[in-house]
């Protein structure tokens, strides 16, 4: 039988205080990207960042630990919602804020508005686009991720993308 | 599940859709995009350093999942093994098709109280020592008390579910007093149990399960988790309405199996961790499943015997 593990500590995790406080905020944002309330996101995070100290000595030693992390992040809440144990109702348009959501009012109503629009749209939909437009990942590997088709992940990308800009936003990018 | 916002457009039926059509300039389109989601997903400082600041709850959480994977897989920790050792199967076997008598006693010693007061963890033993054939099993984990809490759980993701509070329940972690040489018998399982009064939760309980290891059983799992696989069982149970097997890969090279049983009114579900049997491990073996089967019987009578007798 193999021996006890020790307990996780800080204090044996060399460099794991230094990580959290470098990717605190990267991870917060794809979390706010792929769940629906702000305390949803840091939830994830911190449920995150504890199995990242149950098994830093593997996350340390990875070629990328950053995204080794983020790919934990996105794994755990994928699985939530694909599982289909957490069912999301998501925000109707007519709930958005009134104003709108691209009026040049500065940074923080874009985001707010970004916000807003995503959790209007099906769980799936919202974590393509984060995946694809954040983190940059080709929609092989989304497929992958997410357990569709990748023909599932442009159809996803498309429909959610068409979604955003009737409440208004990217409404002035090139397409 | 559809929104609002594609009513009216071209995903309800209408025109048809061009799904490379946001493809089709990517170096341009597609990184003013990806500027627009970087600036719009970006956190405020104040919550980047809310979570910095709960590095000691992180700790603890990871400490809490530790524990649970130590009761798992290699049943250490034991608080009570004096005592363990000194009280002898105080609750009764099934009298299923494949369950055993408890070695070294053909009947139950002593039975606890009811004590209507209580929760039905006290009524639990507070240490015991059960058997399957050769392998003699002792509680080394809990009781924790289930009941009247909201309900956590998963098979391949623990997460509140929207099912009513237990009446009852508990949560026990068992290991094996001698563990044999051989990888195929694990070396400490946890059960998990929910009673309900109504007939109505337990199966929705069980129904979420079996949806969920359909949505797990499509890819691989969080931090490394395998695909989890279900499985047929080998032994027609005699308790159980249902029954789910499943195996999964914990991604630490150890093979995951858990097994949930489902009657009228009362869940079980118990797991364990089969150390070292590779990557690629799709099957239990019979002994596995027979060790997991049967704590889950026992477990099942213990769930109608304590509760009745919290209820009396």
């Amino acid at each position: 039988m193999r021996m006890p593990w020790p307990e996780p500590t800080i204090e044996r995790a060399p460099g794991y205080t230094d990580f959290v406080q470098a990717r605190a905020a990267p991870l917060l944002a794809l979390a706010r990207g792929l769940t629906r309330t702000s305390s949803d996101a840091e939830d994830l995070v911190q449920e995150v960042l504890a199995k990242t100290l149950l098994k830093w000595d593997v996350v340390r030693k990875a070629d990328e630990p950053a995204a080794y992390v983020n790919r934990m992040l996105i794994n755990a809440a994928t699985s939530i919602w694909r599982s289909g144990k957490h069912r999301e109702v998501p925000t109707a348009t007519e709930d958005l804020p009134a104003h709108s959501v691209m009026d040049g009012s500065g940074p923080v109503v874009e985001r707010d508005a970004l916000l807003g629009a995503l959790r209007t749209l099906p769980a799936r939909h919202r974590a393509v686009l984060v995946l694809r437009y954040y983190e940059g990942l080709p929609d092989q590997e989304i497929a992958q991720i997410l357990g569709v088709a990748p023909a599932t992940v442009r159809s996803s990308a498309a429909r959610g993308l068409t979604a955003l800009r009737k409440v208004g936003l990217f409404a002035d990018e090139p397409v | 599940m559809g929104t609002d916002s594609t009513s009216g457009g071209p995903f309800d039926g209408g025109d048809p859709i061009d799904l490379d059509a946001d493809r089709l300039e990517f170096g341009r389109a597609d990184a003013a995009l990806a500027a627009r989601f970087r600036a719009g997903l970006e956190p405020d400082e104040g919550q980047a350093r809310r979570v910095i600041s709960r590095l000691p709850l992180i700790q603890a959480k990871a400490r809490r999942s530790h524990r649970r994977r130590l009761a798992l897989a290699s049943g250490v920790a034991v608080l009570a093994v004096t005592a363990a050792t000194a009280l002898v199967a105080t609750l009764p076997m099934t009298t299923g098709a494949h369950a055993v008598t408890p070695a070294g006693t053909s009947s139950p010693v002593s039975q606890p109280s009811p004590t209507y007061a209580l929760p039905v963890t006290v009524l639990l033993p507070a240490a015991a020592i059960t058997a399957f054939g050769d392998v003699r099993l002792i509680q080394s984990e809990g009781p924790d008390e289930l009941g009247g809490q909201p309900l956590v759980a998963g098979v391949c993701v623990d997460a509140a579910l929207p099912i009513t509070d237990p009446d009852h329940g508990w949560w026990t972690g068992w290991r094996v007093a001698d563990p044999p040489a051989k990888a195929t018998v694990p070396p400490g399982l946890v059960e998990k149990v929910w009673r309900w009064a109504d007939s109505d939760s337990a199966p929705a309980l069980f129904k979420q399960l079996e949806e969920q290891v359909a949505g797990c059983s499509s890819g691989p799992g969080l931090s490394g988790r395998g695909v989890t696989r279900r499985l047929d069982p080998r032994w027609e149970l005699s308790e159980a309405d249902s029954v789910l097997l499943t195996t999964a890969s914990d991604g630490q090279g150890n093979q995951e199996i858990q097994m949930v049983m489902m009657t009228e009114h009362v869940v079980v579900q118990v797991d364990a961790v089969l150390p070292d049997v590779g990557k690629n491990q799709q099957s239990i073996t019979a002994h596995a499943e027979w060790q997991l089967s049967s704590t889950a019987e026992a477990a099942l009578s213990r769930a109608l015997y304590v509760t009745e007798a919290a209820a009396r």
